[in-house]
């Protein structure tokens, strides 16, 4: 298990989760978000590749489009 | 020119704007796509730091929930053109500016001719397909995408500027599907963040013209301001990317609202006359879908109401024998719950008020 920070809270998840699981996980529709991986924006088509380990800061926003 | 020194004063005595900084907004052409509740701030701003000449498309009507926001328009234009009245008031509050007033929605068949007469474009627009629109035009056409958009206590803005840096797609190349992300009219949004965050679309525009100050490209801020937080991130270009990569796949600009999946049920919307002689023939049921805030207004307060994350739970509540129409205000959501009943195997005929309710009123039925 490895402790991340979701959303700027402590967040203990399974080793080698990637991001896309993560949301999956969340129940989150990944085109309906933006993430971002210790402050750099993941392109939506790495999220399944790009894997989470301790300490590291996910920041989950919704991909939005008001004005 | 008579008053030049003093109006812009302010500006020209900021060493890193000055005398050619103004001279070079005066010679500036941007276009703000959309006039709403970003596009009211961008454009007062903009006409007040005398920018020459101010493109403005919109093809909407001022409603009156817009007031809350949307700062160029007043009671009394409640009912009129959009454009319009935002071409006015630009004029009242800086004649000697040319505004270039476009009643259109901008599509990919006017984009390119449109955006190639300005310098820097503003995404104040409120729907997706709009906003792959303008970024995929500005990186054919080379100009800076000055983007934001909100909702609710939430703001984010950016630069996509596929020569320097990231574009929208570069990582967000697959758009939501209609309906699952609700706009402001729907969600709610705070009036004074469209304020906050038009008016940095604002300043960045002025910094790109007159080549001040640090740029937002490659970098997106986001803005919580109901903990009143900012947060940084950065957007790496993606040299994968589809339309700024090195080997790009888009040559050219695309059918929007088909790749937003807008047309997939198309032939499922029906309009408020459709749906009065459907009303009429006692077959059918209405299922309202709403968002948390929009309980109190529906016009149809006894048919079936839900949101369309417990729609499905409704399932087996649902007479196949008869035609269901859902409707919501906006006509986006009613297709997605169409959308994710089809999915979920439901073979009933199911249909989807066009353009929603929220011009209509209890008394259109």
């Amino acid at each position: 298990m490895v402790t991340i920070k979701l959303n700027d809270k402590d967040t203990i998840v399974e080793d080698n989760l990637s991001l896309l699981k993560l949301l999956e996980d969340k129940k989150i529709v990944p085109e309906t978000v933006v993430v971002a991986l210790n402050l750099n924006v993941v392109n939506q088509t790495d999220l399944y590749k790009t894997f989470l380990a301790n300490g590291d800061k996910v920041e989950v926003l919704r991909f939005v489009a008001g004005g | 020119m008579d008053n030049f020194y003093e109006r812009y004063k302010s500006h020209i005595l900021l060493e890193e704007i000055g005398i050619a900084g103004q001279k070079r907004i005066k010679a500036s052409n941007v276009l703000i796509v959309g006039v709403g509740g970003l596009g009211s701030p961008v454009a007062m701003y903009l006409a007040a730091a005398g920018v020459g000449k101010i493109g403005i498309i919109d093809f909407d009507t001022v409603d009156i929930s817009n007031l809350q926001r949307q700062i160029l328009y007043n009671v009394t234009d409640v009912g009129e053109n959009k454009i319009e009245i935002a071409k006015k008031r630009i004029k009242e509050l800086n004649p000697e500016l040319k505004v270039v007033a476009y009643n259109e929605k901008f599509s990919q068949l006017n984009a390119l001719k449109i955006i190639k007469k300005y310098d820097v474009v503003v995404d104040a627009s409120d729907n997706f397909p709009t906003r792959y629109l303008v970024n995929d035009a500005c990186a054919f056409a080379g100009i800076p995408d000055i983007w934001a958009s909100v909702y609710k206590f939430e703001g984010q803005i950016s630069i996509f500027d596929a020569k320097m840096g990231a574009c929208y797609r570069c990582f967000h190349p697959i758009p939501p599907k209609i309906g699952t992300v609700p706009s402001c009219g729907e969600s709610g949004v705070v009036g004074a963040l469209t304020g906050i965050i038009g008016s940095m679309q604002a300043c960045e525009a002025l910094k790109i013209i007159t080549g001040a100050g640090v740029p937002l490209i490659g970098r997106l801020l986001y803005f919580d301001v109901f903990n009143m937080t900012i947060k940084e991130f950065r957007i790496a270009k993606n040299k994968n990317c589809s339309l700024c990569g090195e080997k790009p796949s888009l040559k050219q600009l695309a059918n929007y609202d088909e790749f937003c999946h807008i047309n997939d049920f198309i032939e499922n919307e029906i309009t408020s006359i459709e749906l009065n002689k459907k009303i009429k023939t006692g077959k059918i049921q209405i299922v309202n879908i709403v968002g948390k805030a929009e309980k109190n207004d529906l016009i149809f307060p006894t048919a079936i109401t839900t949101s369309v994350n417990n729609l499905i739970f409704l399932k087996d509540k649902f007479n196949p024998n008869l035609e269901i129409v859902f409707v919501c205000k906006y006509g986006y959501r009613s297709i997605y719950a169409m959308q994710l009943l089809k999915e979920s195997g439901y073979k009933g005929k199911m249909y989807s008020l066009k353009g929603g309710t929220r011009k209509l009123s209890i008394y259109s039925f």
